[in-house]
């Protein structure tokens, strides 16, 4: 045979199909199929399989049956870089329920953390480090080491990332790994590898464990890490910028020449193209707001305003959507903002989803509420009868309206007049089918001085009261002509309309017809109405404690005292609530963090349950202590709160809480579980 | 950083999922209650009426783009058809960038889209492999480490490796690059061509919204600079324009000049604001409401002194957008379109359209597209017109809605086409001629390219490539073009 003939034969079996083939997708194959493929002696055919099964095992199929078979393919073919994926993938699915097998794969990990090939390398080391078993744990000290201390950037990186794995899982492992890390952290000067070590401290507790916090490691590399920031990628820049975003400055001042400088070097990334770059760099000047002197030449609130308004006009919904929620914390705490960015910014786009669109009315609303005098009202206006106009969702239009009502109130100067009109003659011209918002709106300023309004809104809700369909719209309307009963000539047959009809009314409505007669203290018809027994529970009481009222008192007293004693609106009223100062310096603190997006604070709406669970797993017993006796308190103050049965079925808590055997008043809680 | 990352399609069934940290309150479960969570915000939500239920338009979108179930935090991206979602405990609230999270998820989507040429339910399911090499080596423990597509197609690649036979080349090929960790991770080294060339496109899109006398309500240039480079070696790269100051001028010094509202042309004389449409005005036509740069832009030194330098990474990327805002009154409408609605007793329905172009009679517009929004119930349409083709086509969002769209292939300035159509319309309840009075009020929109001719007058100077090792000449290509924007709207 010649040398031709023997490259040809070994081209025909690893390249033309004389292997038997995999059924594809479509085709079903049994596990025991797929076993004797895993076993071919066709390197292509074995591959394929391996495919196969990671891909079922996508689907959900249980495969770990398979585990020993895959596990053999691993040392085959050890420059297949797509072959070690799927199997390392398959591995990571199945290791914690088939830890027994894992003695098959140790050598070849550990032979693959030697590689030379970095990507090898760090994809062995990265597989390792997700398999919190304790028999790759003992191997994993060397590994880490070497890649800690490897010439490598990419290796050091995946590494310092490892160790962060390991401080989740193992902590005596990781003690005796930080060390190393500590030797490595100070002289680090690659922007990727630093971007992690950042992230690393961020997320442990840094001050236990290293002796140092994280505002202590930067004010000891500020220097280097602002003057990093050109050569970082993206995603290192982000936690670069956002450790300097969390930097304490009232515990550790940084000097007026560092704040110069961390200024002037983070600035320039408001104008990044990536949004999320912008908003770290906005943390960051927000968290040195009160350092940086506003020196003439740069005007720091043009540049914030210039990167605020970059990430509203960004493509990503998702993205407004989130700053808009940031921006009433912003805006509360950084009032001067307000004239550096325009209105129109916040004006809804068509194309904007409902979501986004809710959220730019309610920053709409602040800007109104908080800056009137400075915002063309008009415009405003004009933008807000488009959006009825142009919008199909009602619930939507509904809020809307309420906006224009809000804004009605807002607007209480005699020179703001016409505005006024503009809105009220807006609302009086037959808005689709929302006669129930346009009424309530109308019927709350009930209490204008003006004329011309007067008239105009008593001349719509009187041609439209017939068709308000809700409680809530009749209950106003009825309040209204109640108000303005000397003006409105067919007051008495409307109200015995409703009086005749009262129980078919809702108990608001019920209310205000009462409350109508009470007011023009038609005692006949009072007294009837009282008798009636049509009142659902809550409007029974107010009934009830009339009804006594008369029959002990006589009728004229009584009457005085229920006009003291006034029903009134409790509508939720958004425009003027105000965040607390002690959270609203929270979530300043917390911008683009979760609990500033929700509104939330941060553990507080945690389940404890889940708390509980969480702490286990991460062998975090101190911690552990303290919820179960925050728990303990709940359960004594409400418990209703926390469902206990709800524990017992819990499996996971059982074994778990075996291992504390510490005599402690807890204990007898945890034993419970 | 975030738990776990999980790819559904349209229905919120998992495609793939990756699990980057082991966390007790996120499991199976979890992820298979996916639809429940997408959908459960739409299923509750009654409407009032009728009217409103059939109309509703947000059915394939997200109601919100972060839910919180049992204690775990989805964050949701559409794209294409497909949802991304981020999953992450409530226990790691605090410690979550949620910008940095739909950014990067965002960015995942892209990488995938390149990847498999268009990312959709069906290309994910088939390359499931290679979407969890990619996972893998974006992100690690739920932190995100690369996102620079032309990094990541140096080593993990998507052709079929078992034809790349010899051992050595292969080690060489699936090494993760030096550059990637170094200080410009956006470019190899080594690049040859034997021609180098840099072709540079100035896209702008106008937004316009104008009222029904033709007069400019809202206006807005989106711009952007796309090069493609292809340029040897590691080369610097100085873009000079000539934008009248918008970009390179002092800017803050023009914002002060805006806020005094004075006499601008005695202070500022060396900036000339009478651009292209000839008639000045005491204030300034534009104003630069922002302006983005490409990763590769030497940031400081365009802080310092106004100049664009960079690196440029190789092929195709967008090196800087910058976003217009024209004052109403200075800008004209490049194309006008006028429309007039006429409900006939509710029975008949007439539409005449005039469209007009309002550029120099050199320039021509191409595929202009009108779209008039107009009810699903009509027959027997017929049209009068000379130019351009007519037809009505039903809205993809909304199925009570068509549009009446006339079409020119082109439309050369200073021109004045119309077109008269009449639609009957089959019944007359009340709740119909809500309808088509609703559809009356919708405006008008226009779809429009010009070629060579940027409206903000924005004009490349010069670009200047210097290699220091290479030294060779550069062939830089510069083309212009001006487009409507998704928002070139005309009220009636």
């Amino acid at each position: 045979m010649g040398p031709f003939d023997k490259k040809f034969k070994k081209f025909i079996t690893n390249n033309i199909r004389v292997a038997p083939k995999v059924p594809s997708v479509n085709d079903k194959v049994g596990i025991d199929e797929l076993k004797d493929f895993l076993s071919s002696k066709y390197p292509q055919t074995r591959k394929d399989a391996v495919r196969r099964v990671v891909e079922q095992m996508n689907l959900g199929k249980d495969m770990s049956s398979l585990f020993p078979d895959i596990v053999k393919n691993m040392g085959i073919n050890n420059d297949d870089i797509e072959l070690k994926k799927l199997i390392y993938l398959f591995i990571i699915n199945y290791s914690l329920e088939k830890p027994e097998f894992m003695i098959l794969v140790i050598n070849s990990f550990l032979q693959d953390t030697l590689s030379d090939n970095p990507l090898i390398k760090c994809m062995a080391l990265k597989t390792m480090c997700m398999l919190p078993i304790e028999m790759v744990l003992e191997y994993l000290e060397q590994p880490i080491t070497d890649g800690l201390l490897s010439d490598n950037a990419y290796v050091r990186k995946t590494s310092v990332i490892c160790l962060l794995k390991i401080y989740n899982y193992d902590l005596d492992l990781f003690e005796k790994l930080l060390p190393v890390f500590k030797g490595m952290m100070y002289k680090e000067d690659n922007s990727m590898v630093i971007g992690n070590i950042l992230q690393f401290l961020m997320e442990m507790d840094s001050k236990k464990y290293l002796n140092i916090t994280l505002t202590q490691y930067v004010n000891e590399n500020i220097e280097k890490l602002v003057n990093i920031l050109p050569e970082c990628n993206e995603w290192s820049r982000v936690s670069v910028l956002n450790s300097l975003a969390i930097y304490d400055n009232q515990t550790l001042p940084l000097d007026p020449s560092s704040v110069y400088l961390l200024t002037n070097k983070v600035t320039p990334y408001l104008q990044h193209i990536n949004p999320s770059i912008i908003m770290s760099a906005l943390k960051v000047l927000f968290n040195f707001i009160d350092f940086i002197k506003d020196d003439s030449s740069v005007n720091i609130w043009e540049k914030l305003a210039m990167g605020i308004v970059s990430i509203l006009n960004n493509p990503s919904f998702e993205l407004q959507f989130i700053l808009m929620r940031n921006l009433r914390i912003i805006l509360s705490k950084l009032p001067t903002l307000y004239s550096y960015i325009d209105i129109k910014n916040f004006f809804l786009k068509m194309s904007d989803p409902i979501y986004l669109k809710y959220a730019k009315l309610e920053i709409l609303d602040e800007v109104l509420n908080k800056n009137l005098r400075k915002v063309d009202v008009e415009l405003v206006i004009s933008e807000y009868k488009d959006y009825c106009n142009f919008e199909f969702n009602n619930e939507f239009i509904e809020t809307v309206l309420n906006k224009l009502g809000d804004l009605l109130l807002l607007l209480d100067s005699e020179k703001d007049i016409h505005l006024k009109l503009n809105i009220i003659e807006f609302l009086t011209n037959d808005i689709n089918y929302q006669n129930d918002a346009v009424m309530i709106n109308l019927c709350k300023i009930c209490n204008s001085y003006s004329r011309e309004c007067q008239q105009l809104i008593l001349t719509w809700c009187l041609s439209n009261w017939e068709s308000l369909l809700f409680d809530r719209s009749k209950a106003h309307f009825i309040n209204y002509i109640t108000v303005l009963r000397n003006d409105v000539t067919s007051f008495n047959s409307i109200l015995s309309a409703f009086i005749e009809n009262i129980s078919d009314e809702g108990p608001e409505t019920q209310l205000m017809t009462i409350n109508a007669l009470i007011k023009t203290e038609n005692l006949s018809a009072l007294k009837q109405v009282l008798d009636l027994d049509v009142y659902s529970l809550e409007v029974k009481e107010m009934v009830t404690f009339y009804q006594r009222l008369f029959s002990n008192s006589n009728p004229s007293e009584a009457l005085k005292f229920m006009n003291i004693n006034q029903v009134s609106f409790n509508d939720a009223d958004s425009l003027k609530d105000k965040i607390p100062a002690n959270k609203l310096n929270y979530w300043f603190k917390n911008l683009g963090y979760l609990s500033s997006v929700l509104y939330h604070e941060s553990e507080e709406d945690i389940p404890p349950r889940a708390k509980i669970l969480y702490y286990k797993n991460n062998d975090n017993k101190e911690k552990i202590k303290a919820d179960l006796l925050t728990l303990n308190d709940m359960i004594q103050k409400d418990s209703n709160e926390l469902n206990l049965l709800d524990f017992e079925d819990n499996g996971n808590l059982q074994s778990t809480s075996a291992k504390d055997s510490k005599t402690d008043p807890i204990d007898d809680l945890l034993g419970l579980f | 950083m975030s738990s776990n990352i999980t790819f559904c399609d349209i229905k919120g069934k998992c495609i793939l999922s990756r699990k980057y940290r082991t966390d007790p309150l996120i499991t199976k479960e979890s992820i298979d209650i996916i639809p429940l969570i997408l959908f459960e915000n739409k299923l509750g939500k009654d409407f009032d009426n009728g009217f409103s239920a059939e109309e509703d338009e947000f059915s394939s979108t997200v109601s919100n783009p972060i839910v919180t179930h049992e204690g775990i935090h989805y964050f949701i991206v559409q794209y294409n058809d497909i949802f991304a979602i981020s999953l992450l405990s409530s226990l790691n609230d605090e410690k979550v960038d949620v910008f940095e999270q739909f950014q990067f998820l965002r960015e995942v989507c892209d990488v995938f889209n390149t990847y498999l040429h268009v990312l959709n339910a069906k290309n994910l399911r088939e390359s499931f492999a290679i979407a969890y090499e990619l996972l893998d080596e974006m992100c690690d423990f739920g932190i995100p480490q690369i996102s620079d597509i032309k990094m990541l197609k140096n080593y993990i690649t998507q052709t079929n490796r078992k034809f790349l036979k010899s051992v050595e080349k292969r080690k060489d090929n699936l090494r993760p690059p030096e550059q990637l960790t170094g200080a410009v991770n956006w470019r190899n080294s080594g690049i040859k061509y034997k021609k180098n060339e840099a072709f540079l496109d100035v896209l702008e899109k106008v937004n316009m919204s104008v009222d029904s006398n033709g007069k400019v309500q809202k206006a807005e240039i989106l711009g952007q600079i796309n090069i493609k480079s292809r340029l040897s070696g590691m080369p610097d790269v100085k873009v000079g324009l000539d934008d009248k100051g918008l970009i390179t001028g002092n800017q803050i010094f023009i914002n002060r000049q805006r806020e005094n509202n004075g006499d601008l042309h005695d202070s500022i004389d060396s900036m000339d604001y009478d651009g292209t449409h000839g008639n000045s005005e005491n204030d300034s036509e534009m104003i630069l409401e922002d302006l983005k740069f490409h990763q590769c832009v030497k940031l400081s030194n365009y802080e310092s002194n106004k100049t664009i330098t960079f690196i440029p990474p190789d092929g195709d990327f967008t090196l800087l957008q910058y976003r217009l805002k024209c004052q109403s009154k200075s800008i004209k409408p490049l194309v006008l379109c006028e429309t007039q609605y006429h409900l006939h007793d509710g029975s008949r329905l007439q539409l005449i359209v005039r469209l007009k172009s309002n550029y120099k009679k050199q320039s021509i517009a191409n595929n202009v597209t009108v779209y008039v929004p107009i009810t699903n119930e009509y027959d027997t349409p017929s049209f009068k017109h000379n130019h351009g083709k007519v037809k009505i086509i039903p809205d993809e969002t909304d199925s009570n809605k068509n549009y009446l769209v006339w079409k020119l292939k082109n439309l050369s300035g200073g021109k004045d086409y119309g077109l008269v159509a009449e639609l009957q319309l089959p019944s007359t309840n009340a709740l119909q001629k809500k309808k088509n009075e609703y559809f009356a009020k919708l405006p008008t929109r226009v779809e429009f390219q010009i070629p060579y001719y940027t409206t903000s007058g924005i004009q490349v100077k010069y670009l200047k490539v210097n290699e220091p090792q290479l030294g060779y000449k550069t062939y830089p290509w510069v083309r212009y073009i001006t487009e409507s924007g998704d928002n070139y709207v005309i009220k009636k």
